[in-house]
């Protein structure tokens, strides 16, 4: 029977063994000078760049042989939804992209309407009147409050 | 309720002190000074952070400038926050950013982009001298004594302070070179907070250890350290503790303080500046602030400043080459 | 007696109405920003610092120690109803709480939570009250090699948390240990895996980490899986602890408070070490083991409790020694300084009214905290029964601005939506998140220390064996990593000579 789980974890497995071959390149930078203490601060990257490699092959292995233990609840009819999935992604890169151009504000509302989207929100319109209280509501708790300073958006402070 | 008036109060006071995000019109040269930015390239809580804080309080209090904003940029020894002032606040004549000689350090060691040449120097405000001391246990008694230990067996001497390449390492790497042995040789011992450094030294895990007055002068009262020597130049009056230079070890060095200002100003801007900041430090508000923290007050504006600077440029890359720490 | 007079002392300082008041804006703020991701009492005390600077000293750190110990209550309740801990000290709560709270058992997770949180806070007041200078002279024992040993020993709580299987446990806490890798080295200076990045020169912040792996994974895991109904907590079941409930949350209330108080005072210690500890030893004495990792109260009561415990347990190196050992120590310290006091054990004699005052409003606090909270457990849970669009939608909107207020910097933004990505896939794979969290905490301690105790010996290995405490702390670690497999392998042997 073909196990799409399992796929998932050797790809998983080879990642760890990717990130520990970087590492250990990571490693080859680091002076391995220690002064007094000996060791240097390249001993502890040492060890756990090899170790992730170990621990990645012996995952990989596993996942390979199929002998992984099964999952709980993965049995079960729920599949997996690409378009919410991708829709809180989008949301969070373009709130990242947004808070310090278009100010707090704007990112947090855009955030706010694409998680609910994602979520199931049916009324766009509500939806939007609700991120842009909430937001604006943060905005205002926060810098008045606290007097923390959010970005009030470069786009708005040239004007 | 008797608490509402006073609750009431304090969220004014809040309020207050949240209206400066609103733009107001540029007005540098009009009595006073309309409203002014202070970086602190660090985060709340610490040194520099303190002293934008102090700077606010003094400012405003003073009636020298009316709204005053702090904000802080922390991250890599003020680095990150020095390259915000340089690249994206470019000739605003409003802003103000504290910084020091741990920030000289951190460019080096963190081999920063931006230095200190990109920024327009205003002036230094404050001093705090660094103190050498031992654990109330250790058998050694005076500063002669541990510089004949530091020359015979640096190795044996570990020396507990602040990060590596910070203040305290830079004047443990002096004193080492001064005793007559290899700076690069210091057995030093770098904590992360203040606070674990001198746990380290006040439990006897280390030789000796490096701080600022500040931060030592409460155990050493309460008799938990020994104070060996300070890093003045001469003696401070109030202070009972011999120079560096009176137990024959030829260091000075302060932990000093200062404002710079973005690139890029014209005469006029730099010069309104230099202006609230000369008010401020002569304001007894900051008088008040300096006896209250401790601080010294070395004030040096201008060019005399920017003199200053280059100076110690030139002499924390020397030291700090010598204990590998800088290229 | 002279203790008891002076405490009694404190108490007429705290008990004006004006100072109650104080202490209750305090506690209320503190709990507010306790719940929102990131957002910490360091911040707030900070950030009201300026603020207070007209205020009489004593009542601007009442209400700071209100600040600080709501803070404290109000991180558990995100960690057990959304699966969201804000602070690296409530992952453990979260374990065990959420898991009970999509039983239906939320209310009594938040109660046991609030009322360990009680105990603990008020009994560990007491050993501060009269034993701070004690524990602070212990505390100041432990060297390098000593906290060497004990993180050694922390290490082996990971398999407490290690869930289906030995390897993907250790791969998430090697992923951790590689995370704190990150940044400038303490003991040289040199920059490790930056990649170049001034934004990654101080390393990742834990609390980035937490909020990204827990919070941002969680909602895209949601997301995901839509129509999954075990994805949200369903609302209803009793709000109050059972009996039974009670009997099972006492020791662990108990034992949290032993462990939690001393972590505290230690000036390398630390919140969130015990509440590990605290764990992996309710696990190992409970009952019925198998409940764990499907909602054991003890799993709340204990960690919870230690957590507690250990935030009062902070305040013995600041008030005895000056020594602020966390974040919000640090700034309490700024404070002291701000108004020309220097804690350590002059301020005991120099501003009796302050300290005894504080210390009394620390009582008073604890006993307004639980009465704030109980009532609120029912208001709380109702949070789940906000639509799930709107819940979720609020649940990135306070992580991505508590993550943003740590440093104003996109950087963080980025770094969170990453290791969001990362706590997806572990969701999604079943991989525990907890060792990663465990991993980044202890390794760069570990680390740090060792190299610190190797340096003050010269490069002397034999300095872990021949110091005491060092020597009993990995005596202890071999004796919890081997002790069971030695154990099982008499018991085989006894049994199979029996038959």
């Amino acid at each position: 029977m073909p196990n799409r789980f399992l796929r998932g974890e050797v790809l998983i497995a080879a990642g760890i063994v990717f990130l520990g071959v970087a590492m250990a390149f990571g490693t080859l930078a680091i002076p391995r000078s220690g002064g007094y203490e000996r060791i240097g601060p390249a001993a502890y990257p040492w060890v756990i760049s090899l170790s992730l490699v170990i621990i990645g092959a012996i995952l990989a292995r596993e996942a390979l042989r199929n002998t992984a233990p099964a999952v709980p609840g993965e049995a079960g009819p729920v599949g997996h939804a690409l378009r919410p999935f991708a829709l809180v992604n989008l949301g969070l890169i373009l709130h990242l992209l947004l808070i310090e151009r278009a100010g707090f504000v704007v990112a947090s509302m855009t955030l706010f309407f694409c998680t609910a989207r994602a979520m199931g929100a049916r009324h766009w319109s509500v939806t939007a009147a609700i991120a842009f209280a909430l937001s604006l509501a943060v905005y205002f708790a926060f810098s008045v409050g606290l007097d923390l300073a959010l970005p009030v958006g470069t786009l708005l402070e040239r004007q | 309720m008797l608490l509402k008036p006073r609750c009431r109060q304090l969220m004014l006071l809040l309020a207050l002190a949240g209206m400066g995000t609103a733009p107001v019109a540029r007005a540098a040269e009009a009595e006073p000074m309309q409203r002014l930015k202070i970086m602190a390239p660090a985060a709340p809580g610490g040194g520099w952070d303190t002293t934008a804080r102090q700077m606010q309080a003094a400012l405003t209090q003073a009636r020298i400038v009316r709204n005053v904003q702090v904000n802080n940029v922390p991250g890599a020894g003020g680095t990150i926050g020095l390259a915000t002032l340089a690249n994206n606040l470019k000739g605003d004549g409003n802003q103000l950013m504290v910084n020091g000689l741990v920030m000289v350090g951190a460019i080096l060691t963190n081999r920063s982009v931006t230095t200190l040449s990109q920024v327009t120097p205003i002036a230094r405000l404050t001093a705090e001298y660094e103190v050498v001391v031992v654990p109330a246990q250790s058998p050694i008694r005076s500063m002669s004594e541990l510089a004949a230990r530091l020359k015979s067996n640096p190795g044996g001497v570990s020396i507990a302070g602040g990060s590596a390449g910070g203040t305290d390492h830079i004047l443990a790497a002096l004193i080492v070179r001064a005793a007559g042995a290899d700076p690069a040789r210091t057995n030093y011992i770098a904590y992360s907070g203040g606070g674990e450094a001198l746990a380290a030294i006040m439990g006897n895990h280390v030789a000796a250890g490096i701080s600022g007055y500040g931060e030592l002068i409460g155990p050493i009262r309460a008799g938990r350290l020994r104070a060996l020597a300070i890093s003045s130049d001469k003696r401070i009056p109030g202070i009972d503790i011999p120079t560096l230079r009176e137990s024959g070890i030829d260091v000075e060095l302060a932990n000093w303080r200062s404002v710079v200002a973005p690139p890029g100003l014209s005469t006029v801007q730099r010069q309104a500046l230099l202006d609230v900041v000369d008010r401020m430090v002569k304001s007894p508000q900051w008088r008040a602030t300096l006896a209250k923290n401790d601080w010294v007050d070395s004030y040096l504006p201008g060019d005399a400043f920017s003199a200053y600077l280059r100076t110690e440029e030139t002499r924390v890359t020397d030291i700090l080459k010598s204990i590998g720490l800088a290229k | 007696m002279s203790t008891l007079d002076a405490l009694l002392h404190g108490f007429s300082v705290a008990l004006t109405l004006q100072n109650l008041g104080w202490a209750l804006l305090g506690v209320t703020l503190g709990t507010a920003v306790g719940v929102l991701p990131g957002i910490g009492p360091a911040l707030t005390v900070a950030l009201l610092l300026p603020v207070t600077f007209g205020l009489d000293p004593t009542s601007a750190f009442i209400m700071f120690a209100g600040i600080y110990y709501g803070g404290m209550y109000g991180g558990s309740t995100a960690s057990i109803l959304l699966n969201t801990p804000g602070e690296s000290a409530s992952i453990i709560t979260a374990l065990e709480g959420n898991r009970m709270a999509r039983n239906g058992r939320a209310g009594p997770a938040l109660a046991t939570a609030a009322i360990g949180s009680f105990v603990a806070g008020t009994l560990a007041t007491i050993l501060l009250t009269f034993l701070a200078p004690f524990v602070a002279d212990l505390g100041l024992r432990f060297g390098p090699a000593d906290y060497f040993a004990l993180m050694v020993l922390s290490f082996t709580t990971v398999s407490a948390v290690l869930g289906r299987s030995l390897a993907w446990g250790l791969a998430s806490l090697l992923f951790g240990m590689a995370l704190g890798l990150v940044g400038i080295d303490v003991q040289t200076g040199q920059e490790r895996f930056t990649l170049g990045l001034p934004a990654l020169l101080d390393g990742v912040d834990v609390i980035v980490v937490v909020i990204g792996l827990f919070a941002v994974g969680e909602t895209l895991y949601v997301a995901s899986r839509p129509g999954d109904p075990e994805s949200v907590a369903p609302v209803g079941g009793s709000l109050w602890m059972s009996r039974r409930d009670w009997a099972r949350s006492w020791k662990p209330w108990l034992r949290g408070t032993a462990l939690g108080f001393p972590f505290g005072a230690m000036p390398s210690g630390g919140g969130e070490i015990p509440t590990f500890l605290s764990y992996a030893i309710e696990k190992r004495l409970a009952a019925k083991p198998d409940e764990f990792g499907k909602g054991a109260i003890e799993g709340v009561a204990g960690p919870e409790a230690a957590n507690n415990a250990a935030a009062a347990g902070v305040l013995v190196p600041l008030l005895t020694l000056g020594l602020p050992t966390s974040a919000t120590a640090a700034v309490m310290l700024a404070a002291f300084q701000q108004y020309g006091l220097q804690p350590g054990p002059l301020l005991f004699e120099n501003s009796g009214d302050l300290v005894w005052g504080l210390i009394a409003s620390l009582y008073i606090g604890n006993v307004m905290l639980l009465a704030l909270n109980l009532p609120l457990v029912g208001l709380w849970v109702r949070l789940l029964s906000i639509p799930r669009p709107y819940l979720y939608g609020g649940i990135l909107t306070f992580a991505t601005l508590g993550t943003y207020s740590l440093d104003h910097s996109v950087a963080d933004l980025v770094m969170l939506y990453l290791v969001g990505i990362v706590g997806f896939l572990m969701r999604r794979f079943d991989i525990p998140v907890a060792p990663a969290v465990i991993g980044l905490i202890l390794g760069p301690m570990a680390e740090q220390q060792m190299r610190r105790a190797l340096s003050i010996s010269e490069g002397n290995f034999s300095i872990f064996v021949t110091e005491p405490i060092a020597a009993t702390l990995l005596g202890l670690a071999a004796l919890v990593l081997i002790g069971p497999a030695v154990w099982r392998r008499l018991q085989v042997g006894r049994s199979t000579s029996a038959s």
